[in-house]
This record gives C-alpha cells, sequence and structure tokens, in this order.
C-alpha cells in the first residue's frame, strides 16, 4: 500500500470502519511510517466533522404564511 | 369509521403514539395541521441546505407536504413519521434541482490530492490545526458552508446526503437514483475536494 493508494483508495472505507481486517492493519502501519499520510487521515476527518457541524442549523421558525398555503393547498385536495 | 380528532395543541405532536398515526392516515385534519405546524421548520433547514435560497426552499417544503399527504393512508410506519417526512423533503429538493438551469457541473479533478509517479503525495501542506470541529467560529463555519457550495453538484449533493442528513449509502443511492458505488466514489471525491478547499482556512501556520 503506498501513499496513493492509502488515500484514495482505501481511507473512504477506513474512515467508515468497513476496511477489511487485514487492509486494516496494513494501512495503519503505513500511518506509523508515513507522517504525511497521518496528517492526511487527520484533515480528511477533521473535513467530515466540520462539514457536519458547519451544515447543522437549527430549525428556522416557519414562516406563518407558508403553514397557511402548506394547509389550504392540501385542504383543497382533501381525501375523501 | 370513526371519526378521529386530534385537537391542534401549541406542544409537539408524539409522533410515536398510534392514535396520531392513525388520525392522519385517516385524513383527520387536526392532527395534519399538528404535523405541518411541527415539523416546516425542520424541513426547511433540510431544504435551505440543498436549495441555497429560501423561495425554492419554501416551495420544495410545500410540494413535500402536498406529496406527503397524499401518500399519507399509505404509509406503513416501516420508518418513523419523521425520517418519511425527510427523506420526502430531500426528495422533492432533488427533483428541484435537476431542474435548474443553472447546474454547477466544473470538473472536481483540479480538488483531488494530485501523486508522484512513485505514489507520494506531489503537495503536501502543513499539518492542520489541532482542535474539535464543535469549536470552529461562526465566521469558519460561514466559510466551510460557502466552501460546501462550490462543490460540483453531483458531488455537493452526495455529501449532503451521507454527511449532513446522515442517509446511509443504500438510502442515497435510491434518491439519486445511481448506483451505491458511485455514490460512493462520490462522496469521497467530496471529502477530498473540501478538504482541499478548507485547507488554507484550517492549516496550522505554525506547523
Amino acid at each position: 500500500m503506498n501513499c496513493r493508494s492509502l488515500i484514495n483508495d482505501f481511507l473512504l472505507d477506513y474512515h467508515g470502519g468497513t476496511l477489511p481486517m487485514a487492509r486494516r492493519v496494513e494501512f495503519e502501519f503505513h500511518l506509523t511510517l508515513c507522517q504525511a499520510c497521518r496528517a492526511y487521515v487527520d484533515s480528511y476527518k477533521k473535513t467530515v466533522d466540520l462539514a457536519r457541524t458547519a451544515a447543522a442549523s437549527e430549525a428556522p421558525a416557519p414562516p406563518q404564511e407558508l403553514i397557511d398555503i402548506i394547509l389550504n393547498v392540501t385542504r383543497g385536495d382533501q381525501r375523501q | 369509521m370513526t371519526a378521529i380528532h386530534v385537537q391542534p395543541t401549541p406542544h409537539p405532536p408524539d409522533y410515536n403514539d398510534p392514535a396520531f398515526l392513525a388520525a392522519l392516515r385517516a385524513g383527520d385534519r387536526a392532527a395534519f395541521e399538528a404535523l405541518v405546524r411541527d415539523s416546516t421548520g425542520r424541513m426547511l433547514a433540510v431544504a435551505r441546505r440543498f436549495l441555497r435560497n429560501d423561495e425554492d426552499a419554501q416551495d420544495a417544503v410545500q410540494d413535500a407536504f402536498i406529496q406527503a399527504h397524499k401518500a399519507l393512508p399509505q404509509f406503513e410506519g416501516r420508518s418513523s413519521l419523521q425520517t418519511w417526512l425527510h427523506a420526502i423533503t430531500v426528495r422533492s429538493c432533488l427533483m428541484r434541482l435537476r431542474r435548474q438551469r443553472t447546474r454547477n457541473e466544473t470538473s472536481i479533478d483540479p480538488l483531488l490530492p494530485q501523486f508522484q509517479e512513485d505514489g507520494h503525495r506531489a503537495h503536501v501542506g502543513p499539518a492542520w490545526t489541532s482542535g474539535e470541529s464543535s469549536a470552529a467560529t461562526e465566521e469558519q463555519r460561514g466559510l466551510i458552508r460557502a466552501a460546501i457550495d462550490k462543490l460540483p453538484d453531483d458531488y455537493r449533493n452526495i455529501l449532503l446526503l451521507r454527511d449532513i442528513e446522515e442517509m446511509d449509502t443504500r438510502e442515497a443511492a435510491a434518491q439519486l437514483d445511481i448506483s451505491e458505488s458511485l455514490v460512493k466514489t462520490r462522496l469521497h471525491r467530496a471529502r477530498q475536494a473540501l478538504r482541499t478547499l478548507l485547507e488554507p482556512i484550517f492549516q496550522d501556520p505554525h506547523a
């Protein structure tokens, strides 16, 4: 396993915890030897965490007008 | 059929209450109104993430409720009501995105890591600053959201579905009508590209 295959082929499954054991051992052995890949894997994990944190937003108070429209439209579509 | 009535209440409805679900399936207006009042804010937050502007997001939520209203009699409860509504909202957003003319279809390749012949990375920058992602400042969060919006649409949508909306690979593939292996490939590239875009913000200047 070299840096290219670690980063391009195996990192997604490693991050997701689905890399088979033998590959994971190989992956982690490479990390013990390669500071650049350790830094890449760390920044990849942080990217996922940062995206999740940044995109998560409080549910806004919905505009009353939107609620009224939804209720009116579905009332016209009222099931029998 | 016995009429089932649920009075509108300022309290959120109990989504696990069989009587509430039965009332919704039976077309009870008060139950549906309680659902709309309680769920619209959450659905709007999802739609804003996908559609980027409030007008489109409100239209998508309206469409989603119309679809949900029609489908409620057939709702079998295999997933929770909130999960079901979330999936309908996402589908409504993706349909709207497909119809948009201004799609970002730029190549993602320049944002992917480059390698030398021997397999080593061509450019290795400084390590990133330590610290929890939850410690990101509001300014940094804004920059991250802007970076996500710079991703080509096919990749941005996958990132939103998998990492933000927390759908699994199978659900994301079904929403986009593509294979699970393509979801995985695009997700990995989207994360790599986003990492490249975030590098100038989070690299440790002292490393």
